[in-house]
C-alpha cells in the first residue's frame, strides 16, 4: 500500500523491463517544509515545481521487492537532490540524507555531498538499505544547503518524504 | 590540495596531543602547537607549498567575496523558507566564513533573515536563537536582551535583523556559531527546523594552535567494514543502546532527577571521495553540548562539553549523557548539538570554488537534535 504517495508505480508486466513479480515504486516531495507536516507516514506535501530560476530541492524514496527476497532484489533507497535550475550567482550546493528511518529506527544516512555551480547543475546523494521494505513505515529526511559563495549566508531547507508499504 | 594537507596536519597534531596528554596530570593545561611552526606563513613554508597571496590563511578573491544578499533574496533564488546570513561589522573577511578580528576589542555582528513562502503570504516564522563561542553558550550576546536566547518572528518577504556583540577575544582562532531553532511542536524523532551558521574569527595574527587536552578517543561500538562502508550514523539520541530513537513513538521521555540517554555518533567522512582526492582519512574531532530550555547545561556530570575524536573505522558509538534535572519540573526541551572540527578554520573545511579543482568538503554541518523531556520531580 502506498499511503499519500505523490506518484508510485507498480510494475508487473514485461513491457517496461521489469521482471514478473518484481515491484518498484517511489515517492517524492519537493515542497519545502522547515518542520515536515507530519511525523508519521503519509505526511507528504504535494510536489511543487518552481516556475522561476533558482534552487530546487527534492527528497525521494525508491523501493523494490520481489515475491522472494534475495540479497539483491529487495531494497529501500532514500535520495536527496539539490538542483540549481539556472542563475547568475556562484552557488555552493549541498545535499544530504539526514536520516532514513524504518518504523522509527534510524537505518542510515549519508555524509555531505557538495559542489559549486554558476550556471545550473545538480548535486544528489543516495542511501540504500538492503532487505524487504514491506510491512514498514519509511521516512526519508533530507538536508539541503544553498549558499551564494562568499556572502556568509545561505538557505538550508529540510525535507521529508514517507511511505507505508 | 594544500588545504587538505593543512587540515590533515592539524588533525594529526590533535591526535598526537591526545596521546601525550594521557601521560600528564589531568589538571595540566596544554596548548598544542604544530612543531616548529609559529605562524600561518610558517605552516605554508614548512609544507613546501605556495602561500596564499598576502600571507593569508584562506583562499581569497575580492571579486568573489562580495555581499550579494540583495541579489540572493530579490531574485527569489529559493522557493520557501528562511534565507539567513551574518555580517561581521568589525571584522575583515579573509576567506569563506572566516574573518580577521582585532584583539581585545568587542566584535559587532548583525544577523539578517528573510522569510519567503511561495504559498502563504500571511505566513510567519518564529525562531529562537542562541550563540556559541568556542563551544560555550554566550549568556548575553544579543544587544538589549537579557536572556541567553533571542526570539524572532520573521514576517513574509521582509528582511529582519538583530545585532549581537561578542566580548573581546584574546589572540587566537575562535569559532562563533549562531543557531536558530524554529519554534514548532517537538517531534518524536529529534528533527527540528534549524538554521545554523558558523564563522571562524582569527583574532590578531596567531599561530595555528589548538587546545585538545580534553579530547578523548571514542571507542567504536560498531567498526566500519566492507559490509557497512556506505552506512553512516550521524547524531541521534537514544534511551538505550538500540537503534530506536529517544522514546519513540512518545515525544516526551519521562525522567526524574537525572536525564540519562545516549548520543549516537559516527565518522561522517566519505572514504571514496577522500581517496579520489588522495586524502588519507583522518580522525574527526567532535564537540557535543546540551541545552535545556535553550540554556547550556553540563552534558556529563560536570563536563560542559564532551570532546571526542572519531576514528575513520568508527561506524557508530553510543556516548552516554547524564544531565542533572533536579531543578526542573514538567515538560522541558532538550537540544543536543554536535560540532564537527570545532575551531578548525571554516575556509579549510570547505574548498574554494576553483574551476577544474573538485575539492573535498569536510563534514562542516552543525547537527542539532531536539527532544522533549517530562521531568517528574
Amino acid at each position: 500500500m502506498v499511503n499519500g504517495a505523490v506518484f508510485a508505480q507498480e510494475t508487473d508486466d514485461d513491457t517496461d523491463g521489469s521482471q514478473e513479480g518484481y515491484v518498484t515504486g517511489s515517492v517524492s516531495t519537493s515542497a519545502y517544509s522547515i518542520i515536515p507536516i507530519d511525523g508519521e507516514s503519509g505526511g507528504i506535501q504535494l510536489m511543487q515545481q518552481q516556475s522561476y530560476n533558482g534552487v530546487e530541492v527534492r527528497a525521494e524514496l525508491h523501493w523494490g521487492y520481489a515475491n522472494i527476497c534475495l540479497w539483491f532484489n529487495c531494497w529501500m533507497q532514500g535520495k536527496a537532490i539539490t538542483r540549481y535550475a539556472s542563475g547568475s550567482i556562484l552557488m555552493n550546493l549541498c545535499a544530504r540524507i539526514s536520516s532514513l528511518k524504518r518504523n522509527g529506527e534510524h537505518v542510515t544516512n549519508t555524509g555531505i555531498n557538495c559542489n559549486y555551480f554558476s550556471q545550473g547543475g545538480q548535486i544528489d546523494v543516495v542511501a540504500t538499505w538492503q532487505g524487504d521494505p514491506r510491512g514498514a513505515s519509511w521516512i526519508n529526511q533530507t538536508w539541503h544547503y544553498a549558499e551564494p559563495y562568499g556572502s556568509t549566508s545561505g538557505w538550508n531547507p529540510t525535507l521529508q518524504t514517507s511511505v507505508n508499504l | 590540495m594544500f588545504r587538505e594537507r593543512i587540515l590533515a596536519l592539524c588533525l594529526f597534531t590533535l591526535l598526537g596531543s591526545m596521546l601525550v596528554v594521557g601521560c600528564e596530570s589531568p589538571t595540566t593545561t596544554q596548548i598544542t602547537e604544530i612543531s616548529d611552526v609559529n605562524s600561518i606563513q610558517d605552516i605554508h613554508q614548512s609544507l613546501s607549498i605556495t602561500p596564499q597571496p598576502n600571507n593569508q590563511l584562506c583562499w581569497y578573491n575580492e571579486n568573489t567575496f562580495v555581499d550579494n544578499w540583495d541579489e540572493f533574496i530579490n531574485t527569489r533564488i529559493f522557493n520557501d523558507g528562511l534565507a539567513f546570513g551574518l555580517v561581521i561589522k568589525s571584522g575583515k573577511q579573509i576567506g569563506n566564513h572566516t574573518y580577521q578580528i582585532t584583539p581585545n576589542t568587542p566584535t559587532s555582528l548583525t544577523y539578517r533573515g528573510y522569510y519567503h513562502s511561495a504559498t502563504d503570504t500571511s505566513a510567519t516564522l518564529p525562531v529562537r536563537y542562541i550563540v556559541l563561542l568556542d563551544e560555550q553558550q554566550l549568556t548575553n550576546p544579543f544587544n538589549n536582551v537579557d536572556t541567553p536566547y533571542l526570539d524572532m518572528i520573521f514576517d513574509y518577504h521582509q528582511t529582519e535583523t538583530f545585532d549581537m556583540t561578542i566580548p573581546p577575544l584574546e589572540e587566537g582562532i575562535h569559532e562563533l556559531i549562531v543557531i536558530g531553532v524554529e519554534q514548532a511542536d517537538i517531534m518524536n524523532d529529534g528533527r527540528a527546523g534549524v538554521f545554523a551558521i558558523r564563522v571562524t574569527l582569527v583574532v590578531g595574527n596567531p599561530p595555528l594552535m589548538v587546545d585538545r587536552t580534553q579530547y578523548e578517543f571514542v571507542q567504536p561500538t560498531e567498526y566500519r567494514n566492507r559490509s557497512n562502508a556506505d552506512t553512516y550514523w550521524s547524531l541521534s539520541l537514544h534511551s538505550d543502546q538500540s537503534h530506536l530513537i529517544w522514546d519513540y513513538p512518545n515525544v516526551y521521555k519521562s525522567v526524574a532527577d537525572t536525564l540519562n540517554f545516549y548520543m549516537r555518533v559516527g565518522y561522517m567522512e566519505n572514504a571514496i571521495r577522500q581517496a579520489e582526492r588522495n586524502i588519507t582519512p583522518q580522525p574527526q574531532p567532535i564537540a557535543l553540548i546540551a541545552l535545556l530550555d535553550y540554556v547550556q547545561v553540563p552534558i556529563q556530570e560536570d563536563k560542559w562539553v564532551y570532546y571526542g575524536m572519531l576514528s575513520p573505522d568508527n561506524s557508530f558509538t553510543y556516548i552516554p549523557a547524564n544531565i542533572n534535572v533536579s531543578d526542573y519540573n514538567g515538560e522541558i526541551e532538550l537540544l543536543v548539538i554536535q560540532i564537527s572540527y570545532p575551531r578548525i578554520p571554516y575556509c579549510l573545511l570547505v574548498p574554494p570554488p576553483v574551476l577544474g579543482q573538485a575539492g573535498y568538503y569536510f563534514f562542516f554541518a552543525i547537527e542539532v537534535q531536539r527532544h522533549g523531556v517530562d521531568v517528574q520531580n
